[in-house]
């Protein structure tokens, strides 16, 4: 009888350390995935801002009137101009950034920030970016309704850049999360050659 | 069960918890270290928008100046009485200029510094009036504890120039 009451204390106690060996085992690679899709949020956001960035920074640049070369601003997409190589031939480059619907990832609200040159074909990947909105400043800093009228698009001086990436996947129904706000002048629309 | 088996139990249980709560340890540390590279960017993107909002400001109160000695005393730095933020016109009316910034739950304290700075000394604030001036934005907040003084800093060199017509 006590050899019977042993096996069983014995096999209770195997059920739980068996249990517990196996939650944790499922906790720690949940959390894995959870701290990967972290990661992957955080290197897609420095990918986009880099690109971002680069193109913004340069609105303009090498064309004899930069003040025109926003053609469109709208609160998630914006055409501009910039001569890629203003010490070389004049080759003026139009830019397009917009987002559209990523229907193949898991993610129901990303979408894909698309960046299209000079018409062509429309470049961009499911990095999982949720939000992307431009506000846009005149001179004084004051905030430019969007979308901006083509008399004022002129007048734009700064954009700010809102930024909201959640992994295309979700761990447990939870997405990972990484934001970036900041703001872009131009310097060359701040200058006014010509008319 | 003999006392030696109940004892072998004790210990694996003892094992086993001392294991899981080590893995938890772990788990959170690296938690953590997410957190704060993401409190890092938006900390960085936030600094780089008060850099941005500068660079599209004059370099001195006064339009038509164009020589330092004709250029703000450092001593006069600062927004003038009918100036408030964001309607600077000047880089130097950021100078002491501080605000925190709530993200989500995370506070940040932004404190800006401007002072004017020589071409081949550009992280020496000099009290003389010259062609550049340095804006020092500093971020702080408790949650950016992986840096020192849990703060970060960037700095810009503005160098004399003249936008647009007024």
């Amino acid at each position: 009888m006590n050899a019977m009451q042993d096996v069983l204390i014995a096999l209770i106690i195997i059920g739980m350390v068996i249990v517990t060996s196996l939650r944790v085992d499922s906790n720690a690679k949940s959390n894995a995935v959870i701290a990967r899709h972290d990661e992957i949020a955080q290197s897609s956001m420095k990918i986009i801002t880099d690109y971002v960035e680069e193109d913004f920074r340069r609105i303009g640049h090498g064309l004899i009137v930069p003040s025109k070369a926003i053609t469109l601003a709208d609160s998630s997409r914006i055409i501009f101009s910039y001569d890629k190589n203003p010490s070389a031939v004049f080759d003026s480059i139009r830019i397009e950034y917009k987002t559209e619907p990523a229907n193949t990832t898991e993610n129901p609200y990303d979408k894909i920030l698309i960046r299209r040159l000079n018409y062509g074909a429309s470049l961009g990947a499911a990095l999982g970016v949720t939000r992307f909105k431009l506000t846009y400043f005149n001179q004084y800093g004051n905030v430019l309704p969007t979308p901006v009228v083509s008399d004022s698009l002129s007048k734009i001086r700064e954009i700010e850049m809102l930024i909201i990436i959640n992994s295309t996947e979700s761990m447990e129904n939870q997405y990972a999360r990484a934001q970036y706000v900041t703001r872009f002048t131009p310097k060359n629309l701040l200058v006014r050659y010509g008319s | 069960m003999h006392l030696g088996n109940t004892l072998f139990t004790i210990a694996g249980l003892v094992l086993l918890s001392t294991i899981t709560l080590s893995l938890n340890t772990s788990i959170l540390q690296n938690h953590v270290v997410l957190l704060q590279s993401e409190q890092i960017l938006e900390g960085i993107a936030l600094a780089q928008k008060y850099i941005e909002e500068a660079e599209a400001c004059r370099y001195d109160e006064d339009g038509s100046a164009t020589i330092p000695g004709s250029f703000t005393y450092a001593a006069s730095f600062g927004p003038d009485d009918n100036e408030v933020y964001p309607y600077f016109d000047d880089i130097d009316d950021f100078d002491d200029f501080s605000t925190t910034i709530v993200s989500g739950t995370i506070p940040y304290q932004v404190d800006i510094e401007v002072d004017y700075v020589n071409d081949y000394s550009p992280d020496q604030p000099t009290t003389s009036r010259t062609y550049f001036k340095r804006m020092q934005v500093s971020i702080s907040s408790p949650f950016l504890s992986t840096l020192a003084s849990h703060k970060l800093v960037l700095k810009r060199m503005f160098a004399f120039h003249y936008f647009y017509s007024e």
